[in-house]
């Protein structure tokens, strides 16, 4: 799997762009800001399983700019991200803080839903369709204008409850 | 103990025994929900948090980094270049801010206020500028709503209303301190400080002082003998929030202020007055089960005393507010967000020149707001507010007073309404269709704290005065502009004013002589549009221009039609309101520039009570200019100016408004 792994993110090496780095920082960014409204915000050092599919380009892209983006641990205000790796197909919860689902995953990310539920890890996305199927609870797009998406169900599912004050602000569902 | 110390007393401990219990509260952290959207954050539209670009009224937010690169020392300075904002500089202390024309001496329409709380005084429907306690470094932000906003904020947010948002000592530490000097004997001194008291908060305590002179040539001011006052000012404040448990907060603000300046009077002539304020204020939120909830009390105390006065004689006038409110936010599902809110306030003043008397109101409030999220792109937000005003007088009435104390029994019922609906049509543009209705109350002045008599004639307010309305009806077009790195906001506004108030006009007969008293005049109605561009160039640039357009009709009754009752609205704002600015930043150093441009106006101006002539005031173009560099982490530079092309610069019907340097040095930890 690392193989794969590795093949893929060497070709995505040549075609990935300063920009997308800099769109995962920011992605990133607003992610963990998102995280710091929830009622018992996660602190200090956490680890974000990076779920994604090796053999699925878009997904292994956006998983290697993430993992490029945390592996020196990812700072904002009291959270220090740090990665690891997490195959779609082979999934675990140990010592995860944070899920967050790559995109272009399709309908077998649904596959994530139960372990996150059962271990109150919460998920967050680029792909918001993963949201609105429920698959993940919290979905952040970063440009050109910051929008949060916050399916409901399942951030009650995953134990995510946010302050009212940023609740009133985001778009739910 | 005074009644309105007893009112304050009873609402903190009120509030502060609520705190017992709160459990998961927490004031809003600006800073951090505008870092997560990178915009502005507010409070001011409907009462809950929004994103600026999100709000359903025409809003403007000028940042601290704007305050800090406008090179202004006061705050009508900084609110100088904002669109729509009309500005009249009377004298070097006295800046009169109105938003969209009716600008006025002791402008009346723009309800102000710090972190909430009213700062406009109610007795003379005014906002003493200098009198305000607060230092411009203390600001996070300054919130302008152009239109009504009597359903969330009540009475007198008419034209418009600013919000001074402070730093929060939870959230923020400022330390900071400068030292200005400048043309006309300006010096001016201003500190920060910010106390961290570990997890159980912060505190922070702020002052300033001022003084300037205003007119050191003899010729100035001839009708009014004003060579050689100094106009002074100082103020200090103290701002602390503890976290009562895990999220709990109380924030509790005091204040006082002293000021002693010149100022141009609602009767069109010079003055010279003294401000003393006093505040304290409680809060307590909470963000929990129940929703974003609020207690909040406060308590204001005004002493005016104007040395000209009436009839010659010197007006002290002693206002007391008491307010409480509680208010709680809370979405239902996913799409409806609602607040609801209930109000109490008292306010009272003596009457003056003639004493022994006070005229006093009660205003019991309720309000709701419902902002409906139709779909992703579409929302629609309603707010409702109904005051009850319960008016009253007691104590003394001179021999031949024409009123008696029982025509102040009167009650008022008075809704006001905001709706907007907000579409955002893909990601680079907003349309807002906004209807509202504010209410403008007759001042405590004009309902009878004003009381002069001297053989034949006497001055008095009267208690039968109608509240003035006023409807906006509105459509704006924001669009984002990436390519240029620029937006574009357009508005599109109609507004109608019923029965707009004068402070003279009406004569009533008495046994030994008249008395003159204010009076409803008719309507007026303003059409106008504005347009806002800002932008930034690569690397040190940013850029802004902006541009209003409004015309005035006026349906007054025959003698104010005359302006003999110092009434004149239509000629006395700029049909073409137009600001330029460019700003550019490198390193240590910053620089900014300034022009605006107002087109002809006619002026007022009397030298008695009812005897008005009307000024020319030509269209005129003044520019602002700032340099600063910044020394090291800690010290920085700075030389700014105000009305840089001419030494002296006719731009109201009062004296011209001379040109002024300033240079400041700022340090900071």
């Amino acid at each position: 799997m690392r193989r794969a792994l590795r093949a893929v993110l060497a070709a995505g090496a040549l075609l990935a762009l300063p920009a997308a780095a800099q769109q995962s920082d920011t992605t990133l960014l607003v992610a963990a800001r998102a995280l710091s409204f929830l009622q018992h915000a996660p602190q200090g050092e956490v680890v974000v399983g990076i779920v994604y599919q090796p053999r699925n380009v878009p997904s292994a892209l956006e998983a290697r700019r993430l993992y490029d983006a945390m592996e020196n641990g990812f700072r904002a205000g009291t959270l220090v991200l740090r990665p690891q790796l997490v195959d779609l197909d082979q999934l675990t919860a140990g010592g995860i803080g944070l899920y967050f689902l790559t995109a272009g995953l399709g309908p077998a990310a649904a596959a994530l839903a139960p372990l996150s539920r059962s271990h109150q890890i919460p998920c967050v996305t680029t792909d918001i369709t993963q949201v609105r199927d429920g698959n993940c609870a919290m979905g952040v797009r970063a440009l050109p204008r910051v929008e949060i998406l916050v399916n409901r169900a399942a951030a009650t599912a995953t134990g995510m409850v946010f302050s009212e004050a940023f609740r009133v602000m985001i778009t739910e569902m | 103990m005074p009644t309105a110390t007893r009112h304050s007393m009873w609402m903190l401990s009120a509030l502060l025994s609520c705190a017992h219990g709160v459990a998961r509260a927490q004031s809003i952290d600006y800073g951090a929900l505008e870092q997560l959207f990178q915009e502005p954050v507010t409070a001011s539209a409907t009462g809950s948090p929004q994103r600026v670009a999100d709000v359903p009224v025409n809003m403007e937010i000028v940042t601290a980094e704007d305050i800090r690169r406008s090179g202004a020392y006061d705050l009508p300075g900084v609110l100088r270049h904002v669109t729509g904002v009309d500005f009249q500089q009377w004298t070097n202390d006295q800046a009169e801010i109105s938003v969209r024309g009716y600008d006025q001496p002791l402008s009346q329409r723009v309800l102000v206020l710090i972190n909430g709380r009213q700062v406009y005084a109610d007795d003379d429907s005014f906002t003493p500028w200098s009198a305000l306690p607060v230092e411009l470094g203390d600001i996070r932000q300054i919130e302008i709503v152009r239109g009504p906003g009597s359903a969330l904020f009540g009475f007198d947010a008419v034209g418009g209303v600013i919000n001074i948002i402070t730093y929060d000592p939870l959230y923020d530490s400022i330390d900071t301190a400068s030292v200005s000097a400048g043309s006309q004997q300006l010096a001016q001194g201003s500190a920060t400080a910010t106390l961290p008291l570990g997890k159980a908060g912060g505190l922070r305590v702020s002052g300033g002082a001022r003084s300037d002179q205003d007119f050191p040539n003899a010729a100035a001011a001839a009708s009014s003998d004003l060579t050689g006052r100094i106009n002074q000012r100082r103020d200090a404040s103290l701002d602390t929030t503890l976290k009562l448990n895990d999220s709990a907060s109380l924030r509790v603000e005091a204040s006082t202020s002293s000021v002693r300046e010149n100022l141009f009077s609602s009767a069109y002539q010079y003055d010279f007055d003294h401000f003393d304020t006093q505040s304290i204020k409680g809060q307590l939120s909470s963000d929990g089960v129940y929703g974003l909830l609020q207690l909040t009390a406060y308590t204001n105390y005004l002493d005016q005393v104007s040395s000209v006065g009436v009839l010659g004689i010197p007006v002290n006038l002693r206002d007391r507010i008491s307010v409480a409110q509680a208010e709680d936010v809370f979405k239902l599902g996913a799409s409806n967000t609602f607040r609801a809110a209930v109000e109490y306030r008292h306010e009272s003043t003596n009457t003056s020149p003639i004493t022994g008397a006070d005229v006093f109101y009660g205003v019991i409030s309720a309000s709701g707001m419902w902002s409906w999220q139709l779909t992703p792109a579409l929302a629609l937000t309603n707010a409702l507010r109904l005051d009850q005003l319960v008016l009253g007088r007691d104590g003394y009435t001179p021999p031949d007073y024409p009123f008696a104390n029982s025509d102040w029994d009167r009650n008022l019922h008075q809704p006001s309404y905001n709706s907007g609906l907000v579409w955002k049509l893909g990601d680079s543009d907003t349309v807002r269709l906004m209807a509202a209705r504010g209410t403008l109350l007759p001042n405590l002045v004009e309902l009878g704290s004003l009381l002069a008599h001297e053989p034949g004639l006497g001055i008095s307010g009267t208690p039968t005065l109608a509240p003035t309305l006023v409807d906006n009806y509105e459509i704006d077009w924001d669009r984002e502009l990436p390519q240029l790195r620029a937006r574009l906001r357009t508005a599109v506004f109609y507004q109608t004013t019923h029965d707009m108030t004068v402070v003279t006009g009406a004569v009533l007969p008495g046994p030994t002589g008249v008395y003159v008293t204010p009076q409803n005049i008719g309507d007026s109605n303003a059409l106008g549009a504005t347009f806002t561009v800002t932008g930034k160039l690569p690397e040190h640039w940013r850029w802004g221009a902006n541009l209003r357009l409004e015309r005035l009709r006026d349906d007054f009754s025959t003698a104010a039609a005359t302006h003999a009752d110092l009434a004149d609205p239509r000629q006395a704002t700029p049909e073409i309101l137009a600001n330029l600015n460019l700003g550019w930043s490198a390193g240590r150093w910053e620089s900014d520039v300034y022009a605006l441009y107002q087109s002809r106006t006619l002026g007022l101006s009397s030298n008695g009570f009812t005897a008005a002539t009307q000024i020319s005031v030509p269209a005129f173009t003044s520019v602002d200019a700032r340099v600063a560099w910044q020394l090291n982490k800690q010290l920085g530079l700075a030389l700014s100016g105000q009305n840089l092309l001419h030494a002296r610069q006719l731009q109201t019907s009062g004296e011209p408004v001379q040109r002024r340097w300033l240079a400041t040095i700022t340090a900071g930890l």
